[in-house]
C-alpha cells in the first residue's frame, strides 16, 4: 500500500514539480525532497552514545523506535552553535539497497516548501561550497537565491555507517593501550 | 494485488506443509520404533495426503508426484496389507528429507534425488506385494472390477461443508460409473430445506481402481453418511467391460452425464441383489474411531484463544481501571489518595500480567525444538552404531521463539557430541559393566527466570586429565595452572580444542564447542559441563526466559543514565572499600570477596563526556569471571523493553540496545561481555 501511495503522490507531483522541503545552516539554504521527509521536530536533549562521532548528538525516542540524530553543522564541518528555539529536528527516512532508517537531522532552522522543476535544478559538478561535494546532489535556483539539494542517502550512509569500521576498533585500541 | 495474494496462499501453503512434514517424520519414528500403531500410520498417512492434495492444488507438481508414491507404500501399511519394516521406514524418512528440501527451495525447484527416490518407493511397493497378506491385495491387480456403492448422506452432509457432487465426479474418475439416485425422502415443497440432502445414490462402477481408492474418496464424510462399497464378481467380459480409463488422473468425458440423477441403467440395482458378494465391507459413521488429536503443532506463531483472551480480558480491566483513575483524578476536587494508590497498584498489576501474558505469544513449547531430535539421533545412533535411547523430559516447557530459534544448533551439535564423543558402543558399555544401549537424556525446565536444559549421557565420561593435557600441548592452558574441575571442563569450550583422536564427519574438529559457548552467551545465557568419569556427562544450558524483556540496574556514570542486566550483578562496593589498587602495566583492580578482580572505569571506558565522580564499584559476573565496573550512582531497578540500536543505526560496542525511561527518554544498555578485560586473550597469546 505504501509503493502505491507514493507512486500516486509522485505522478501528481511531476505535474508540478517537486516539492522541496528548505532549511538554513549557518546562513546557507539547503534543501531537501520533502517526501523522505517524515516529521520535524523542534530540539530536545538526546542520549548520547559513546564511542561516536561529534556529530552524531545521540539517540531519541521516536514513539517507541531509537532513532540517531545527527548535528548537519558538524557533519558538514561548520562550528558547533547552541541550540535555540527555532532549532529544528528533521526526521528523514533514508532508504539504501537493505533497509529503510530513520534519523534525526538538527538544523538551525526549517525555512519553507518549494516546488521546484526541472529547469529550476542544474548540476553541482564544479561548484565550490562550503560542504563536502559528496553531501550535494544538484543546485537549484530559488527566486534570486542559490539552494544547495542535499544528497541525504550520502549524509546517513556516511554518518551512520561509513564510522563503522574505524569507530568499532578505536576503543578497543584504546583498552589495550 | 492478486499475484500478492496467491503469494501468501502460498507461503501459508508451504509452512503448512512444513508442519505436516514434522508430522510425517515424528510418526514415522515412531513406526521405525517397532509399534506401527494404526493411529500413528493413520496420522503418518493423512499427513502425506494433505502435502500431495495440497501441493496439487497450488501448482507444486514435485512435491505432490513424491507423495503420491509415498502415499501409496503408506496406504499398503495403513491397510496392514503389509508390515511395516525397517526399510521401508527409512525409504519414507529419506523421501521427507527430499520433500523438506523441495520446501526449503520454496517448493518449486525440483530435487536432483526426487526422481529416483519416486522409483525406490514404488519398486518397494512393488516388492511386498508379491506376498500378499490377506484377500484385499488382490486390488492392487489391473483386473476390471466391479463395486456397487451405496452412499446415504445424512441430511446435514452439505452443511458440513461437502458437497455429494464432488463426490460422485471424483468417483467417476476411477472409471466408468453408472448412477441411481434415490429421491424417495425429498419431503413435500413446504418442508423442503435447500441446505440439507434428501438424496441417497447407488452407483456401479466398473473400475480398475482398487476398493481402496473409493474409500479414499469419501474418506472426509465417512463420517456424515452411510456408505457401503461392496465388491461384485464379474459375471461376464461383457457387462462389465473395463474401459482403459481405469486411472485415478485421467478426467473422463463421461462425468457430467453421470451426475444427472437418472433412472438405473440396464442393471444397476439387481446386481446387488443376485451377484454373489466376495467381500464386504461397510464404514459407517458410528463404528471408526474419530481421528486421534494431533499434538499442537507450532513452527510459525499460532497462538491459543486462551491466551488470546486472557489477553482481552486483561485489556478490558485496563481499561475499567483507567476510567476509575480518571473519575479519581479528573474530577473538580481531588479523590481520595487512598484510593487512587489502591487503583495505581491495581493498574500496575493489570500492565504487568498484560504485559506477561503478551510475552507469553512469543512462547513456544521446549517440544518444538526437540522434536528434531529423535531423528538425528537414530541417523546418528546407525552411523556410529551404537545403542542409544533418547529420553526427552519437559517438552512443555515454553521458551521464547527467538531464543529457542538460536539455541537448535548448539543443542544439536551437544546432542552430536555425546553420541560420538560421550556414549560408548555396545561392547565397550557391557565391558563397563553397564547396558549395552546408552541413554541420552534431554530435559528442560524453568528455574528463576531462566530456562535451564540439560543434556545428559550415560557414556564415558570426561578424563579431566586428558583434556587438561590437550589443553597444555595446544596452548590453551599454561602447564602449572591449577585449575578446578569447572575450570578445566571450560577448556572444552576453548577455540580449536577437540580431545577426539580421530576426525569423524560426526564430530571431532573443534570449532563447534566454542561456537556453542558463542551462541549460547550471545543469547545472554550460559553453559556449564559436569561429568563424572566412567559414569556419564551433563550439560546444562541456562538461557534467559525472554530476550525482548530484561530485569535491569540503573546506574549513573558521567552523569548519563545506564541500565545493566540484573542477572550479571553480584554485589555492589562503596569505592573506600573496595581497596582500589593500580597495577603497573596491567590497569586497576579491586578486592571482592578477598581476591582482586579486574576493575573497569566505566565512563572511562564508554568515553563518556560528563564529569565521573566515580564512588560505587558494581562487580558484575561475565562468563563466570568477576570484574569491578566504577561508577558514579546505583539508581532503582526495574524491567526494561530490550530495543535494537541497528533498526535505525548500527550496534555499539559496550551497548546491548536501548530502552525507554518511564519519562521517555532513551537509555543504553550496558553489555556486560563486552566489559570484560581481554585478559582471557592475552593470557592465551
Amino acid at each position: 500500500m505504501q509503493t502505491a501511495n507514493a507512486e500516486i503522490s509522485e505522478m501528481s507531483i511531476q505535474e508540478m514539480g517537486e516539492q522541496y522541503l528548505t532549511f538554513v545552516l549557518n546562513n546557507e539554504e539547503y534543501a531537501i525532497e520533502i517526501l523522505k521527509v517524515q516529521e520535524i521536530k523542534s530540539w530536545a536533549p538526546v542520549t548520547p552514545i559513546p564511542c561516536s562521532p561529534d556529530y552524531l548528538l545521540g539517540v531519541i525516542n521516536l514513539r517507541g523506535a531509537i532513532v540517531p540524530v545527527v548535528d548537519l553543522r558538524q557533519k558538514f564541518g561548520m562550528e558547533p552553535r547552541d541550540f535555540t528555539p527555532v532549532t529544528a529536528v528533521i526526521i528523514v527516512r533514508a532508504t539504501d539497497s537493505e533497509q529503510q532508517r530513520v534519523a534525526g537531522l538538527v538544523v538551525d532552522q526549517v525555512e519553507e516548501v518549494y516546488h521546484l522543476q526541472a529547469g529550476q535544478i542544474q548540476d553541482s559538478a564544479g561548484i565550490a561550497a562550503s560542504i563536502d561535494s559528496k553531501f550535494i546532489s544538484s543546485l537549484a535556483q530559488i527566486d534570486d537565491k542559490l539552494v544547495i539539494l542535499i544528497n541525504l542517502e550520502s549524509i546517513i550512509d556516511s554518518s551512520l555507517e561509513l564510522m563503522n569500521l574505524s569507530d568499532a576498533v578505536k576503543p578497543a585500541d584504546q583498552i589495550a593501550s | 494485488m492478486d499475484e500478492l495474494d496467491l503469494q501468501q496462499v502460498n507461503d501459508m501453503f508451504l509452512e503448512e506443509c512444513a508442519e505436516n512434514v514434522d508430522v510425517l517424520e515424528r510418526g514415522l519414528l515412531q513406526m521405525g520404533e517397532g509399534a506401527a500403531d494404526a493411529d500413528v500410520v493413520n496420522e503418518v498417512f493423512r499427513a502425506a495426503h494433505s502435502i500431495k492434495g495440497g501441493g496439487a492444488t497450488f501448482g507444486f507438481m514435485e512435491l505432490s508426484e513424491l507423495t503420491h508414491f509415498m502415499e501409496t507404500l503408506l496406504d499398503e501399511m495403513r491397510s496392514e496389507n503389509r508390515p511395516v519394516v525397517d526399510a521401508d521406514v527409512e525409504l519414507l524418512l529419506k523421501s521427507v528429507d527430499i520433500v523438506r528440501a523441495i520446501l526449503e527451495d520454496g517448493g518449486k525447484s525440483d530435487h536432483e534425488d526426487r526422481e529416483a527416490m519416486q522409483a525406490a518407493l514404488s519398486a518397494s511397493v512393488g516388492a511386498e506385494v508379491e506376498t500378499p497378506a490377506d484377500d484385499n491385495s488382490i486390488e492392487t491387480s489391473s483386473q476390471p472390477q466391479c463395486f456397487t456403492i451405496m452412499f446415504k448422506p445424512l441430511p446435514e452432509l452439505m452443511q458440513r461443508g461437502n458437497d455429494p457432487l464432488l463426490l460422485v465426479r471424483e468417483v467417476s474418475r476411477l472409471g466408468e460409473l453408472s448412477l441411481k439416485v434415490d429421491t424417495n425422502s425429498i419431503p413435500g415443497w413446504g418442508d423442503l430445506d435447500a441446505s440439507l440432502c434428501h438424496m441417497a445414490w447407488t452407483a456401479e462402477l466398473h473400475t480398475e481402481a482398487d476398493q481402496e481408492a473409493i474409500e479414499e474418496i469419501f474418506e472426509w464424510v465417512e463420517l456424515d453418511c452411510d456408505l457401503t462399497i461392496e465388491r461384485i464378481e464379474v459375471p461376464s467380459k461383457g457387462e462389465c467391460n473395463a474401459e482403459a480409463n481405469g486411472a485415478q488422473d485421467q478426467t473422463p468425458a463421461k462425468t457430467d452425464e453421470a451426475l444427472e440423477p437418472k433412472t438405473p441403467s440396464e442393471n444397476g440395482g439387481e446386481v446387488v441383489a443376485t451377484t454373489p458378494v466376495k467381500e464386504k465391507k461397510a464404514l459407517s459413521g458410528s463404528d471408526r474411531p474419530a481421528p486421534a488429536s494431533a499434538p499442537a503443532e507450532s513452527t510459525s506463531i499460532r497462538i491459543a484463544t486462551d491466551k488470546i483472551d486472557q489477553m482481552i480480558n486483561l485489556v478490558g480491566e485496563l481499561v475499567i481501571t483507567q476510567s476509575m483513575l480518571n473519575r479519581l483524578g479528573g474530577g473538580e476536587e481531588a479523590g481520595d489518595p487512598q484510593e487512587l494508590r489502591a487503583r495505581l497498584a491495581e493498574l500496575e498489576r493489570n500492565t504487568r500480567e498484560l504485559q506477561e501474558s503478551v510475552m507469553r505469544v512469543r512462547m513456544l513449547p521446549m517440544s518444538t525444538g526437540f522434536s528434531r531430535l529423535p531423528r538425528l539421533v537414530r541417523d546418528l545412533s546407525r552411523k556410529l552404531d551404537k545403542q542409544v535411547e533418547l529420553v526427552v523430559e519437559g517438552g512443555g516447557t515454553e521458551i521464547d521463539k527467538t531464543v529457542l530459534e538460536r539455541m537448535m544448533d548448539p543443542l544439536v551439535h551437544l546432542v552430536r557430541n555425546s553420541l560420538d564423543h560421550g556414549l560408548e558402543g555396545a561392547a565397550e558399555r557391557t565391558e563397563a559393566g553397564k547396558s549395552a544401549s546408552g541413554t541420552l537424556t534431554l530435559c528442560a525446565y524453568q528455574e528463576s527466570g531462566s530456562i535451564v536444559i540439560t543434556i545428559a549421557d550415560d557414556g564415558r565420561g570426561i578424563d579431566r586429565e586428558r583434556v587438561l593435557s590437550k589443553a597444555i600441548e595446544k596452548g590453551v592452558a599454561a602447564d602449572d595452572e591449577q585449575l578446578t574441575d569447572e575450570q578445566v571442563y571450560q577448556l572444552l569450550f576453548a577455540p580449536g580444542f577437540s580431545t577426539a583422536e580421530t576426525v569423524s564427519d560426526v564430530s571431532g574438529r573443534g570449532v563447534g564447542m566454542d561456537v556453542v559457548r558463542r551462541n549460547i552467551v550471545d543469547l545472554g545465557g550460559r553453559v556449564e559441563i559436569a561429568s563424572t568419569l566412567g559414569k556419564g556427562t551433563t550439560v546444562t544450558i541456562r538461557l534467559p526466559l525472554t530476550l525482548a524483556i530484561l530485569d535491569g540496574q540503573l546506574i549513573r556514570a558521567a552523569g548519563q543514565d545506564f541500565v545493566v542486566p540484573l542477572l550479571n550483578i553480584i554485589e555492589t562496593l562503596e569505592e573506600d572499600n573496595a581497596h582500589v589498587t593500580r597495577l603497573p602495566g596491567s590497569g586497576e583492580v579491586c578486592r571482592f570477596r578477598g581476591a582482586y578482580v579486574p576493575l573497569i572505569d566505566l565512563a572511562q571506558r564508554l568515553r563518556l563526556q560528563g564529569a565521573a565522580t566515580g564512588k560505587l564499584v558494581v562487580i558484575l559476573e561475565i562468563h563466570g569471571q568477576s570484574i569491578g565496573v566504577l561508577i558514579d550512582q546505583v539508581l532503582g531497578q526495574q524491567q526494561v523493553v530490550v530495543k535494537a540500536l541497528e533498526d535505525n543505526y548500527r550496534s555499539v560496542p559496550g551497548i546491548a540496545g536501548a530502552t525507554i525511561m518511564s519519562d521517555g527518554s532513551v537509555a543504553l544498555i550496558i553489555d556486560p561481555s563486552s566489559l570484560a578485560p581481554e585478559t582471557e586473550l592475552s593470557q592465551v597469546a
